[in-house]
C-alpha cells in the first residue's frame, strides 16, 4: 500500500528516472523498467523458464514470440509479479519483486502497471466506464472522479458511446478496447499483453494494436506484447523469441 | 434423435454437472420426503406415541401446512440448480449447438437430465423418510412422536410419486430457461399484478377468516402471502442493491451489481426469507401469549403450546436454511464461472479477504432486508387481525409486548443469519482462492 514511502529509492526508475534521464542523470539512474536475470519458473512438473533474460527500456514496445506452450504467458505473468519467480531476479520499475509484499505487488500493479487479456477480463455486470474505473477505484480513488478519468480514457479508445453498456453486452472488439482503457488509465510506466488480439479478426486485430502501441507510444509507456501474429511482432521495436522457456534470439527491429 | 443418443448426450462427467445433478436430486428426494409425511398425516393416523398435534383432527392441518410450506424453498432450490448454467454446461451446449443440434434437442437434452435427476430423487424420497421417521417417531420418547411407522400406504404413495416427481422433474427440465449471461430481468407488469393480487388476497382472506375462523381463509392467506412474496422478492432485491451500490466502496459495488444482474435467484431467497420473516412476527406474538401466563388456558398445558411453538420454529429454520443453503450455492457457481475476471480483479489487488467481503456484502443484502420485511409485516399483519377480531384499535400496551418481542426475534434472525453468510463465506475461501488464482488468467 505504502509502496513508494517504503520504497523510495527504487522509485527513481519510474516516473522520475524518464523525467531525468534525459537532463543528464542518466547514468546514475537505470533507464530500464523491467529487468530480468536469469529467471526461471516451473509448475509442479513443467519447467516453463528456463534462465530468461529481458531488458525492457523505458517507452519501448518488445513483442514476445513462440510457439505454443513455450511459456509467453507465463513470462509475462512473472514479469508482472502476478507468479513469484523461482529463481533469479524480476526488476519492475527499479523494484526488486521478490522484497515486496502481495500487497505491495499488487499496489505497484495497480498503480503503475497495466494489463490486457486476449478475452474474458471484463467484469461483465459493470459498465464498461466501471470496469475501465477499476484499478482506481481498488486504489482508493472516489468513485466520481475515478469514472470522469475512466469515461474520458474511453472517449480516447473510441467507444465513449458505450460508456454505460455493460461488460457482457459488449462485442469482443469493444471489450479489448476497454482492456487496453483499463490498462492505461492509471497512467503506467509499462502495458503487459498478452494476446490482446487474439480473439480479434485481422484488421480488428491490428486496429487494437495501433491503439495500445500509439496511446502507449504518446505518454512514453513501455509494452510488453505477448502475440503469435507475426504483423504485430513487426509493429514493435523489438521481438523476442522464446523456445521451451528459453530466449531464443533477440532481434532489433529498431 | 434418437433417445439412446439424447440419453448419451445428457451424461455428463463434469464436476459441476455432477453438482448439478446431486443438487437437484437432493431437493427432490426432500421435497418427496415432505410430500409423503404431510399425505401421511393427511391420511389420519392414530398410532400410539404420536404427539397430539398429527392425530388430532384440527392440529393435523397445521402440519400438513407446514410441511407443504417447507417444500417451497426446496423446490425454490431445485428450480435454481435447474437454471443454472455453469462454463462446463455452457461450453457443452455451445458445442452442440455449433455441431447442428436444433433448440428442439438441446431441450430434450436438457429434459433428459433433469428427469434423470428427478427420478433420482423420487427414489431417494424413501431412505431420506426412514431417516426422518428415525428422527422424529424412533428417537423422541413416546407422546413426543411426530412419525408413525412407515406402513404399506406409505410404500404404494411413494411409488406413485416416483413416475409423477420424474414427469415434473422431465418437464421443468424442457421448460425452465436456462440464466443467459447479461440479460438481467427487471420485474414487469406480470409481477406488480402479482404483488398487488398476493396482497389483496392476504387483507380479504384474513378479514374472512376472522369472521369466519374457517381454515379455508386461512390456506388462501398462505397462498397469497407465498404470491406476494415471490413477486416482492427481486424487487427488494434490487432495492437493496440500489442503496449498497450508494455506499463509496469498491465491494459494495461490486456487490451491488452481481445482484442487480441476476435478481430473480437471490429474490427467490429473499421470498423464502420474508415468508420466514412474517412466521417469526406470528410466532413472537404466539409466545408472548402463551409465556405470558395470564392466560389459564396456556399455564394449563404449557408442553403442548410450547412444543407448537417450537414445531413451527423448527420449519422456519429449516426453511431458512434451505434458502440460504441455495444462495451459498448461488455465489459458487458465479465464483466458477466468472473467475477470469476475478482473476485479473487480483491482478489489481482485490485478494481473497477483498472477494470475501463482495460476498458478504451481497449475501446480507439479500437476506437481512428480507427478514426485517417480512417480520415488520407479520406484525402489522398480526395487529390489523387482532384489531379487526376485537372491533377495534387494541390497547397500545397490549401491542407492545409481541411488537418488542417480534422486533427481538427479527433482530436475533437477521443476526443469525448474518453470522452463516460470514461463516458460508469462511468456508468458501478455498473457492473464493481457486477463482482468483493467476491461473485463470491464462488463455482458456
Ligand atoms: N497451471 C499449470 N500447471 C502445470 N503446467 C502448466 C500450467 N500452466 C502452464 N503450464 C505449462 O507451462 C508451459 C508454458 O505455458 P504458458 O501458458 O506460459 O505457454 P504459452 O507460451 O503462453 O502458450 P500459448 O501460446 O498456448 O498461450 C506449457 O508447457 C504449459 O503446459
Ligand atoms: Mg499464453
Amino acid at each position: 500500500m505504502h509502496i513508494r514511502g517504503n520504497l523510495q529509492d527504487g522509485w527513481n526508475a519510474g516516473r522520475l528516472g524518464r523525467l531525468l534521464g534525459p537532463l543528464g542523470y542518466g547514468c546514475a539512474i537505470p533507464r530500464a523498467v523491467l529487468e530480468l536475470i536469469g529467471v526461471e519458473y516451473a509448475y509442479t512438473r513443467t519447467p516453463a523458464l528456463r534462465g530468461v533474460e529481458l531488458h525492457v527500456d523505458a517507452g519501448e514496445v518488445v513483442a514476445v514470440t513462440g510457439p505454443s506452450g513455450c511459456g509467453k504467458s507465463t513470462l509475462l505473468h512473472v514479469a508482472a509479479g502476478i507468479l513469484p519467480a523461482q529463481l533469479g531476479v524480476v526488476r519492475l520499475l527499479g523494484y526488486d519483486l521478490t522484497a515486496l509484499s502481495e500487497a505491495q505487488r499488487a499496489a505497484l500493479r495497480r498503480r503503475d502497471v497495466g494489463v490486457v487479456l486476449q478475452f474474458g477480463q471484463l467484469v461483465p455486470d459493470l459498465a464498461a466506464v466501471e470496469n475501465v474505473a477499476l484499478p482506481l477505484l481498488l486504489d482508493g480513488w472516489a468513485r466520481g472522479r475515478a469514472l470522469r478519468a475512466a469515461a474520458g480514457w474511453l472517449d480516447r479508445v473510441g467507444i465513449g458511446q458505450e460508456r454505460d453498456t455493460l461488460a457482457a453486452e459488449l462485442s469482443g472488439g469493444e471489450s479489448q478496447r476497454v482492456a487496453v482503457a483499463r490498462a492505461l488509465v492509471t497512467e503506467p510506466e509499462i502495458v503487459f499483453a498478452d494476446e490482446p488480439t487474439g480473439s480479434l479478426d485481422q484488421a480488428g486485430g491490428f486496429e487494437l494494436l495501433e491503439l495500445l502501441v500509439g496511446e502507449a507510444g504518446e505518454g512514453g509507456v513501455a509494452v510488453v506484447i505477448v502475440t503469435h501474429d507475426r504483423d504485430v511482432a513487426a509493429r514493435a521495436d523489438r521481438e523476442v523469441r522464446l523456445l521451451d522457456g528459453r530466449l531464443d534470439m533477440a532481434r532489433l527491429t529498431r | 434423435m434418437k433417445v439412446t443418443t439424447t440419453i448419451r448426450l445428457a451424461r455428463s462427467a463434469a464436476d459441476a454437472e455432477r453438482r448439478r445433478t446431486a443438487i437437484i436430486a437432493g431437493s427432490i428426494a426432500l421435497a418427496g420426503q415432505l410430500l409423503l409425511f404431510a399425505l401421511h398425516v393427511a391420511r389420519g393416523s392414530s398410532a400410539d406415541g404420536l404427539v397430539s398435534y398429527v392425530t388430532e383432527d384440527d392440529l393435523q392441518l397445521g402440519v400438513i401446512v407446514g410441511a407443504l410450506l417447507l417444500i417451497v424453498p426446496v423446490l425454490a432450490l431445485t428450480v435454481q440448480a435447474l437454471r443454472t448454467a455453469s462454463v462446463a454446461r455452457d461450453q457443452r451446449l455451445a458445442a452442440l449447438r455449433l455441431a447442428g443440434a436444433t433448440p428442439g434437442q438441446l431441450r430434450a437434452i436438457a429434459a433428459a437430465q433433469a428427469g434423470w435427476a428427478a427420478a433420482l430423487g423420487a427414489v431417494l424420497a424413501a431412505p431420506a423418510y426412514l431417516v426422518f421417521w428415525i428422527a422424529a417417531g424412533v428417537l423422541p420418547p413416546s407422546g413426543a412422536r411426530l412419525v408413525a411407522v412407515p406402513d404399506a400406504a406409505d410404500v404404494v404413495t411413494w411409488l406413485a410419486l416416483i413416475p409423477v416427481l420424474t414427469v415434473c422433474g422431465t418437464g421443468a427440465g424442457a421448460l425452465l430457461r436456462e440464466r443467459g449471461g447479461g440479460t438481467s430481468a427487471r420485474p414487469g407488469a406480470a409481477n406488480a399484478a402479482a404483488l398487488i393480487a398476493g396482497a389483496l388476497l392476504v387483507v380479504v382472506s384474513m378479514a374472512s377468516y376472522v369472521d369466519s375462523e374457517s381454515n379455508v381463509g386461512l390456506l388462501i392467506a398462505i397462498v397469497g402471502l407465498l404470491v406476494f412474496a415471490f413477486a416482492a422478492g427481486p424487487r427488494l432485491v434490487l432495492a437493496a442493491a440500489r442503496a449498497l451500490e450508494r455506499r463509496p466502496d469498491t465491494e459494495s459495488l461490486l456487490a451491488a451489481r452481481r445482484l442487480r444482474a441476476d435478481p430473480r435467484t437471490a429474490g427467490r431467497v429473499a421470498a423464502v426469507l420474508m415468508v420466514c420473516g412474517v412466521a417469526l412476527g406470528f410466532q413472537a406474538l404466539y409466545a408472548y401469549e402463551t409465556l405470558n401466563f395470564e392466560y389459564e388456558w396456556a399455564a394449563q398445558d404449557l408442553g403442548f403450546y410450547v412444543g407448537g411453538l417450537g414445531l413451527s420454529v423448527a420449519v422456519v429454520v429449516a426453511g431458512a436454511a434451505v434458502a440460504v443453503f441455495s444462495l451459498v450455492l448461488n455465489a459458487i457457481e458465479h465464483l466458477v464461472a466468472a473467475r477470469r475476471p476475478l482473476a485479473t480483479l487480483a491482478v489489481f489487488g482485490l485478494d481473497e479477504r477483498g472477494l470475501g467481503r463482495v460476498l458478504v456484502r451481497q449475501l446480507l443484502a439479500t437476506v437481512v432486508p428480507a427478514v426485517a420485511l417480512g417480520a415488520a409485516l407479520g406484525n402489522v399483519v398480526l395487529f390489523s387481525l387482532i384489531s379487526v377480531a376485537i372491533g377495534a384499535w387494541p390497547p397500545a400496551d397490549e401491542l407492545l409486548g409481541p411488537a418488542l418481542l417480534g422486533l427481538a426475534a427479527a433482530v436475533v434472525a437477521a443476526l443469525l443469519l448474518a453470522l452463516v453468510a460470514r461463516l458460508a463465506v469462511r468456508l468458501l475461501r478455498p473457492l473464493v482462492r481457486a477463482a482468483i488464482a493467476p491461473e485463470n488468467l491464462r488463455a482458456a
